[in-house]
């Protein structure tokens, strides 16, 4: 029923494809690797990159 | 340690009833003041209070022992939640137009008129108490176990129960909204502060982050794998992060908020402060557990953990005590607000269609509330296993709104049968497969509850009449502000 604005559909699109590594990467290429630069270290990433993208989408709009 | 938490417990107390208290301040009258805090909350209280609202003792107990029990999965999982905070940056703002241009108090009231039927905010309003009453319940549960075992049993099971519900009872009475957004700013703090304090003391004891790290490399290298000792197969992590992913539209205790604030700045404020928040906050829990593995490895239950480091002695009493005032101010603040939006729905949703011109419908409201905390205590006490597993189910089954939820937005060809038979439909089923433990062709049970939601209501929706002059009257005003604001 609405659009979504270029560089909004994709920074959305980023955090689509951050959202799909969060399950693919560590139950892919980092399974079973029993060390903290593995998996943890991937989602802790994980979880800064998708606060970031998800502060910059709100950050256009005007209040 | 009994006499440090009784202190304690008695301090945080006061303090919130001062909090609630000094709230009734500049009360309004009308449900849009008791509800919603006259959609004039401020960015960071709201920041504040959703965040103590989101997170319950689950954080500090359950997702700890997720940790203990399953390894580095559990941090996946929590993070997999928090990045679904990004549908509060796609509906937050819709909620907020729609709120403020049609007068909705609920949810429910929204897809009611969005749909043109009563039936579906109706349906909806039952499906919130069924699931968050017995989540409620669990938590109050969880202050009973926690000052059990923390004070030898001189705050009893039962009496933990009756403490937890009636500050969660009084600081929802005393000024509505405005009182739950005072005293859960509050009890974030606590909460956070706690919380920091103690893994800091319990990385510490370990001999500091180095020897920490080491210690679980070494001794507990599979928990930092994936899928790890066992907890985390991929199935498992989809139908655990699945429901998670949409919490922030399907709960009613925290989709409300965003009719709240004040404007769509406050709204940012809130999302961006309760990210980082959040944030940290998971990092938090998660070391908490992996510190419990590496202390006190081969507990006989992994909801235990918590409890055990309190009592091992390997942090300070005081540090310990601050952290059950932590953790209890955790379970408070999530059941004032499920009380507080329980009672909206029911007042909003089932009593206001039902009486004559809506009277009295912040009476029935405030009645619905001293039921719903009569029957999470009632529930408590019993220590049903149905109640766990419906407040286990709770996440999955509040996923069935969802498809309804987005079809509100964004598929005006969605139609007041097509949400009623998914919410429904959908829900007696995921109920079912949850009740008996069963996952058809090894699928998990929230995921096959999400997919025939959208099934069901794709398909119904097309086999009857859409209200599209409803549809495009309710989605008007929003497109409107959606350009004005710049929001996409």
């Amino acid at each position: 029923m609405d659009r979504p604005t270029a560089s909004g559909r994709g920074l959305l699109g980023l955090l689509a494809v951050l959202i799909v590594l969060a399950y693919a990467v560590p139950y892919g290429l980092l399974r079973d690797i029993p060390s903290w630069q593995a998996a943890f270290l991937f989602w802790t990433l994980f979880g800064v990159a998708a606060v970031a993208v998800i502060i910059r989408l709100i950050s256009g709009w005007r209040p | 340690m009994t006499q440090g938490v009784l202190i304690l417990l008695g301090v945080y107390a006061l303090l919130g009833m001062a909090v609630a208290f000094s709230a009734r301040r500049g009360l309004g009258e009308g449900a849009g003041e008791y509800y919603l805090a006259g959609r004039r909350a401020g960015g960071v209280l709201s920041a504040l209070s959703y965040g103590a609202t989101t997170y319950s003792a689950f954080m500090m107990v359950g997702l700890a022992g997720l940790t203990y029990a399953g390894g580095v999965g559990a941090l996946g999982f929590e993070l997999v939640y928090l990045a679904g905070l990004g549908l509060v940056a796609i509906f937050g703002p819709r909620f907020w137009l729609a709120g403020r241009a049609h007068g909705f108090i609920t949810p429910a009231e929204m897809l009611s008129h969005r749909y043109d039927s009563p039936w579906v905010g109706g349906v909806m309003a039952v499906a919130a108490c069924i699931f968050l009453i017995p989540y409620s319940a669990v938590q109050l549960m969880g202050i009973g176990y926690l000052l059990e075992a923390v004070t030898d049993g001189a705050v009893g099971f039962q009496s933990g129960i009756l403490i937890g519900a009636g500050l969660a009872l009084i600081w929802t009475l005393a000024a509505g909204l405005r009182s739950v957004l005072w005293t859960d700013a509050l009890q974030v703090v606590v909460m956070l502060v706690t919380s920091l304090l103690a893994v800091g003391f319990i990385v510490a004891a370990l001999g500091g982050p180095g020897d920490f790290l080491d210690t679980i490399a070494t001794d507990h290298g599979e928990w930092l794998a994936v899928p790890g000792p066992g907890l985390f197969s991929l199935t498992t992590f989809i139908g655990l992060t699945l429901p998670w992913f949409f919490f922030s539209i399907s709960n009613p205790q925290v989709s409300q908020r965003l009719f709240t604030t004040e404007s769509l700045g406050a709204m940012r404020t809130m999302l961006a402060g309760f990210l980082i928040l959040g944030l940290v906050y998971t990092l938090v829990s998660v070391i908490w557990g992996f510190s419990a593995l590496a202390l006190l490895p081969g507990l006989e239950s992994a909801d235990q953990a918590t409890p055990a480091l309190l009592a091992s002695g390997a942090i300070p009493k005081g540090i310990a005590i601050v952290l059950v005032i932590g953790i209890v101010a955790a379970a408070v603040s999530t059941v004032d607000s499920i009380m507080l939006s329980l009672s909206a729905l029911a007042g909003r949703d089932l009593y206001r269609p039902l009486a004559r011109g809506g009277r009295h419908e912040l009476l029935a409201g405030k009645l619905v509330m001293l039921l719903v905390t009569g029957l999470a205590i009632a529930f408590a006490r019993l220590q049903l296993d149905l109640i766990t597993i419906l407040s286990v189910a709770s996440s999955s089954g509040l996923l069935v709104t969802v498809p309804a939820i987005v079809g509100c937005f964004f598929w005006a060809r969605g139609t007041a049968t097509g949400a009623l038979v998914s919410i429904i439909g959908a829900g007696v089923i995921v109920t079912l497969l949850q009740v008996t433990g069963s996952n058809p062709l090894g699928i998990p049970a929230s995921v096959w509850g999400g997919g025939l939601a959208v099934v069901l209501f794709v398909t119904a929706s097309l086999l009857t009449r859409a209200p599209t002059a409803r549809a495009e009257a309710f989605m008007q005003p929003v497109r409107e502000g959606l350009a004005r604001h710049r929001v996409l």
